[in-house]
């Protein structure tokens, strides 16, 4: 997947867990890697370039067993300009959709299609 | 783990950040990489999880963006302001074309002689409104394609711009083509023959007395329809609810949704396309005289009071109930 995309993608996944409450920088990497192969680690350079730009604050938090989590929290901007963000993705995805729907909208339908032409083709041949 | 960080603030040191912006950084990973070996990382997979210290010191190290100008000035509440006025050609078809992004459209009756557009709490410089051939063109000047709404969707600094385009009551429309991405789009007291309707998270609310073919493409937003009567009506959804009320349809009512729910409400039409994956669909006086329904999950049931035949064409469902109940 195009780098530039993908950063993209991942800005709006990290924005959007921190829409939903604070997070801390660890956990984010975590969640983040069960979904999206994250190994060449870009989310800690959007946390940090995010909070630069004020869109998140941090606060440090002890944790019960050692090191000190940082807390990451969308400020008011970075909610501005998460809807700014999220309303990009929507239309994209939406206008991806109504392509992709095309294909056929469910699997049972793109298998009957798929069986239909290759029908037609074996037809076709002889 | 202090190898790693050694080698991260190695890399780190080559690039532009400061000493203190380094320190800061080997800090959090620190932090990090120690939450991480509390909650069971393998000291192994280190640098698996959190990245070569080469990319990383890249990717913390390029340039910066440009910080964001200040804060969108929250503009105070402005009125209306007229943007345009048109004399229409009743003798021939008057189509509407609009293509947006963000902006609240309200399509409404005047009893004004001439067509009017007004703007309120927008720039009118960042559109183009032009009335040719009897078409008025409403265009937000940043979207061309889906690419240009892509960038017009960053661009656009102002969340509640609304245009109201006030149609003479003389003048019957024949058409509006209205695409949108999260503005709302509402028709009032229109009879409008042809409505093409395309929006990602946009409401749709329409008003209207006498309609023809009516064709709404939606996402996420939601879809609220009241007429007298109309041809044929045709809406597919991804997650956006619909609400179908007090119609005569000609000919068919044709519904698709994901996972929105659909509620109809005192509509008759002659044929009805129902399918749904896992929305739920719900019908109360509600008279097709033939009907096809499919489902994956959601429940199909209509419920009404008159008992006036309803043939059925098709009707499948996996794990959703379908019914069809006459008092």
């Amino acid at each position: 997947m195009d780098a530039q995309f993908k950063r993209g993608i991942l800005e709006l996944c990290v924005m959007s867990m921190l829409a939903e409450r604070d997070h801390y920088g660890y956990e984010i990497i975590r969640e983040l890697s069960l979904v999206v192969d994250v190994s060449e680690n870009t989310i800690y350079p959007i946390l940090r370039r995010l909070t630069k730009e004020g869109r998140f604050t941090t606060y440090l938090k002890s944790s019960s067993s050692g090191a000190p989590r940082k807390y990451y929290t969308m400020t008011q901007k970075g909610f501005e300009h998460y809807v700014k963000q999220r309303e990009t993705w929507d239309e994209f995805i939406g206008g991806v959709y109504h392509i992709i729907d095309r294909g056929g909208k469910k699997i049972e339908q793109i298998f009957k299609r798929f069986a239909r032409r290759t029908e037609k083709d074996i037809i076709n041949d002889n | 783990m202090n190898k790693y960080l050694n080698d991260l603030r190695d890399a780190l040191k080559k690039t532009s950040l400061t000493t203190i912006e380094i320190e800061d950084i080997v800090n959090d990973y620190r932090d990090m990489i120690e939450n991480a070996l509390e909650e069971g990382l393998d000291p192994k997979n280190i640098e698996d999880k959190f990245g070569e210290v080469s990319t990383l010191a890249a990717a913390l190290g390029s340039p910066k963006e440009k910080p964001e100008k200040s804060a969108e000035d929250t503009a105070s509440p402005q009125k209306e302001t007229e943007i345009g006025r048109y004399d229409v050609d009743d003798e021939k078809a008057f189509e509407m074309h609009v293509r947006c992004t963000h902006e609240t459209i309200r399509y409404t009756k005047t009893d004004d002689e001439q067509l009017v557009v007004t703007i309120k709490n927008g720039n009118a410089a960042d559109y183009e409104v032009s009335f040719k051939e009897n078409i008025l063109r409403l265009e937000n000047l940043n979207t061309s394609g889906v690419l240009g709404s892509f960038m017009g969707a960053f661009k656009s600094g102002k969340r509640n711009t609304e245009f109201l385009i006030k149609v003479p009551k003389s003048i019957n429309v024949e058409r509006i083509k209205h695409h949108s991405v999260s503005g709302d789009m509402m028709v009032k007291d229109l009879d409008v023959v042809l409505m093409n309707v395309k929006t990602t998270s946009g409401d749709i609310t329409i008003r209207g007395d006498k309609l023809g073919n009516v064709r709404i493409n939606g996402v996420s937003g939601d879809l609220d329809m009241k007429a007298t009567t109309a041809s044929n009506v045709k809406f597919s959804m991804i997650s956006g609810n619909a609400s179908v009320a007090s119609i005569n349809l000609e000919e068919t009512l044709e519904m698709s949704t994901v996972s929105g729910n659909i509620a109809i409400r005192e509509v008759s039409c002659d044929t009805c396309y129902v399918s749904s994956v896992s929305g739920d669909v719900k019908g109360n006086e509600f008279y097709p005289k033939k009907v096809a329904l499919k489902s994956v999950s959601g429940d199909i049931v209509i419920k009404n009071t008159e008992d006036k035949p309803i043939e059925v064409l098709r009707k499948k469902s996996v794990s959703g109930d379908i019914k069809i109940k006459n008092a």
